[in-house]
């Protein structure tokens, strides 16, 4: 696999990690703790742009485009 | 006066921004002490050589060496031995979990499985100090209660 790809997966990863935990997946976490902070929900944003932005550079990869090339329409 | 109660230092090697600002809150939530946190190995043992915190979270892969770099460096040269190491990860491999495990790591946890488990363990060794200082304490030097119960 190409290295890029890897680690390009590795940081989707990363962020939903991040993703899961900010948003309090777990089922452990009781109802009335599911309440998302700004703060929370800003780096659950974040790490939504860096999971979507990390997929778009896989998708060129894989597509055999260079990294900032704009996709064709 | 009585002094305050000592918090857990908390060094952190992680080359992803986003699980190191998670990691950072809940390291903050929990009362403990970030210490310092780098993305790379080198940069790691040299910190963690000086400042041996009670608690190392290192990544595997980083944007130079590896988690495992770190961790045979500290257990060749003697530095952090009383700090507990946890590996964090998303190679969460058996290879190495065992590799971990012989290199002085006493927990491993898997970063897509074991979010939770990281944050909590953050929280109970925070707690842990706070309570084992607490209880060290002489009666006759210690903080007076005034709030007629534990938080």
């Amino acid at each position: 696999m190409d290295p890029d790809v890897k680690q390009e997966l590795y940081k989707v990863m990363d962020a939903l990690v991040a993703l899961k935990i900010d948003l309090s997946c777990d089922p452990l976490i009781p109802g009335e703790s599911l309440v998302l902070s700004a703060s929370k929900a800003r780096d659950a944003c974040e790490a939504l742009h860096s999971a979507t932005a990390s997929i778009k550079q896989l998708a060129a990869a894989l597509n055999g485009e260079s990294p900032g090339e704009k996709p064709a329409h | 006066m009585a002094d305050a109660l000592p918090v857990l230092t908390v060094y952190i090697v992680e080359d992803s921004p986003i699980i190191l600002r998670l990691l950072s809150r809940a390291v903050e939530s929990a009362g403990a002490e970030l210490v310092g946190h780098s993305d790379n190995a080198r940069q790691a043992i040299v910190d963690l050589s000086a400042l041996e915190p009670d608690l190392i979270l290192l990544d595997i892969v980083l944007t130079a060496g590896t988690g495992l770099d770190v961790l045979q460096a500290l257990q060749e040269s003697g530095h952090a031995l009383a700090s507990v190491k946890v590996v964090f990860t998303n190679h969460a491999t058996p290879e190495h979990r065992e590799r971990s495990r012989q290199l002085g790591a006493k927990h491993f946890l898997d970063k897509s499985s074991e979010g939770w488990q990281a944050l909590e363990l953050i929280g109970k060794m925070a707690a842990e100090k706070r309570g084992r200082a607490g209880r060290l304490r002489s009666p006759d030097f210690g903080e007076p209660n005034n709030h007629g119960g534990h938080g």
